[in-house]
């Protein structure tokens, strides 16, 4: 039962940090490249999963997945299965938990990459996708590295909207998070130990590696502007 | 020919252009910082998206802003020299090159990587990563980087301001040959009169977005009424040709006209055409001809005018030899001395402080 749950959790961790990557880059850069007012209301939108009690975001969601509502009732006549109380619901309300988590960086790093290297570049022939996969992304990848650790990170430590969205279906939507709270409810401690400090030493090494790598980014960001 | 008609709002005023460079000459744009020297620059470029009007360069329009025409700058075909290197960082110095290579215009006259390499002398740094290079040495990989990109067009923005003095003087050399040896038109943006001097032929005034004055450099720097001469930085550049070397103390002489001048040993031929610059604060007028003293040039001249600067100096313009020599002088040496335009002065000054270009 644990180790399904660590797949479970894996799983869901990567592919919700590999869907998020793929959404975030270009929400990051649409914002971070943005001067007019949608900008601050576009921001908080994507921000909101940091303020919000995870049980408001996880009702709406689950209002979303089911077959009542457009969304899940598309889903359901599509594919003949329900969204909620499934991975794949699970997997969508994960990328909106973690979204602000993966955009936020890319944005900041976005915002503080030097204009004059993509003027330089236009100056030589490169056109805006050139510049974006040959400057931008090639000049940003601390920032890539840190968003997709955060995004995995954050999916690893969710617990209320995966509770109220995945139901706890074992093999299925049981993430380890929700495995030890059900292991506290019947008591079984030391499965709980076992799943507590595995988290644990899990967050304290991720969190670990990515201090050390912003701190590599903030000096060598420094070091950039020191010789201007 | 490059034809500008644009107009841009800055802060405090309008960058309004509307003048016609030909090709065939290097271009200086002059002003104070804040002029809209830059802007102007930029907006060739098309990196001023707020530009409005029309650019043309030779047959081709880059913007024509009724006609909702715009080229991207990818587009243009332009090389920008900026005031800083902007090399990427992810790349070293061959890779930042090979960017360019990879992305180079379809140019007739397309420099070779091992001539520009060669040119600029940079193949020791080829392998380096970009942090670990001095200034001096980020500017020559940047200068290269443009060339190899075979642009049509090259702009160049103070590319030696953020230099020190001993990377100006490995600079400068290459900047020059730009022109002459790979036949590239240039516009470039300067406050540094040495530099312009140096670099260009033509030249533009620009005060508060608007262009004062155009014409040839010379003229422009040194010719009695300019805007360049009313302050103690002002200098004249004077047509030589190299006469002989004087082996022995390690002089050169250059024939100015009938009368000649010394500076310490230059390497050009016997017979080339050079022009040197003389700043106006190292020349000091004598009214009589002296042999004895230590100075080895002294030129006959003839003053043409005399303009005040402020309540203590006043610029003289002298006639010799067709050319125009400027000498600063105080306002009490101008009295003491009864000089006055019309009288026949010599100029004196160090062979030292003579800059051959």
């Amino acid at each position: 039962m644990l180790l399904t749950a660590v797949w479970v959790t894996l799983k869901l961790a990567t592919m919700t940090t590999l869907i998020l990557m793929l959404l975030a880059i270009p929400m990051a850069w649409g914002l971070a490249n943005m001067h007019s007012w949608p900008r601050p209301v576009l921001e908080a939108l994507v921000g909101l999963p940091m303020v919000l009690p995870p049980t408001v975001l996880g009702f709406y969601i689950l209002l979303l997945c089911s077959p009542n509502y457009g969304p899940g009732q598309l889903w359901l006549s599509l594919t003949g299965t329900t969204l909620a109380f499934s991975f794949t619901g699970l997997v969508i309300a994960s990328v909106i938990c973690s979204m602000p988590f993966v955009v936020q960086p890319l944005q900041r790093s976005f915002e503080q990459l030097d204009k004059g290297l993509l003027e330089a570049a236009a100056m030589m022939g490169a056109g805006p996708m050139d510049r974006f996969f040959n400057v931008v992304l090639p000049c940003t990848r601390r920032a890539m590295i840190l968003a997709a650790c955060m995004g995995f990170a954050h999916t690893v430590g969710e617990f209320g909207v995966v509770l109220m969205i995945g139901g706890n279906i074992p093999a299925e939507t049981q993430v380890l998070s929700i495995a030890l709270f059900d292991a506290v409810e019947s008591q079984q401690f030391s499965e709980a130990h076992q799943i507590a400090a595995g988290l644990m030493v899990f967050a304290m090494l991720l969190l670990i590696t990515l201090y050390s790598l912003d701190r590599k980014a903030a000096l060598s960001l420094e070091s950039n502007i020191g010789r201007r | 020919m490059l034809r500008i008609d644009i107009q841009l709002p800055r802060d405090r005023f309008v960058l309004g252009v509307d003048e016609s460079l030909a090709t065939d000459s290097t271009w200086a744009i002059m002003g104070r910082s804040g002029c809209g020297k830059t802007s102007l620059l930029r907006t060739i470029a098309g990196l001023e998206r707020h530009a409005k009007g029309r650019l043309q360069f030779n047959d081709e329009l880059w913007q024509d802003s009724e006609k909702g025409i715009w080229v991207p700058p990818e587009q243009r075909g332009i090389g920008y020299i900026f005031q800083e290197a902007r090399l990427f960082p992810h790349l070293n110095v061959m890779a930042n090159l090979q960017f360019a290579l990879q992305r180079a215009g379809a140019n007739v006259a397309m420099p070779s990587l091992s001539e520009v390499v060669e040119q600029l002398d940079i193949v020791h740094l080829l392998g380096r990563t970009v942090d670990k290079l001095s200034g001096g040495e980020q500017q020559r990989v940047a200068i290269a980087r443009t060339l190899l990109n075979g642009p049509r067009l090259l702009l160049m923005d103070e590319p030696l301001a953020s230099l020190d003095w001993s990377a100006k003087t490995s600079i400068l050399p290459c900047l020059r040959t730009i022109h002459q040896h790979f036949g590239i038109p240039v516009v470039m943006v300067s406050h540094a009169r040495e530099e312009v001097a140096r670099l260009a032929d033509k030249l533009m005034l620009v005060e508060q977005g608007q262009i004062v004055s155009r014409g040839e450099c010379r003229q422009l720097l040194s010719g009695p009424g300019s805007l360049l001469t009313r302050d103690d930085s002002a200098l004249a550049i004077l047509a030589v040709e190299v006469g002989s070397h004087d082996q022995e103390y390690g002089f050169t002489e250059l024939l100015f006209g009938g009368q000649t001048l010394w500076v310490n040993q230059i390497s050009a031929l016997p017979g080339t055409h050079l022009k040197v610059i003389l700043p106006a604060r190292e020349v000091s007028i004598v009214v009589e001809d002296i042999q004895c003293t230590s100075i080895q040039n002294r030129v006959a001249t003839t003053i043409q005018s005399i303009q005040e600067l402020d309540s203590n100096n006043v610029m003289l313009f002298m006639a010799a030899e067709g050319q125009t020599l400027l000498a600063l002088v105080t306002r009490r040496a101008l009295r003491l001395l009864n000089l006055s335009v019309g009288l026949r002065v010599f100029a004196h000054f160090k062979g030292a402080c003579l800059d051959v270009i």
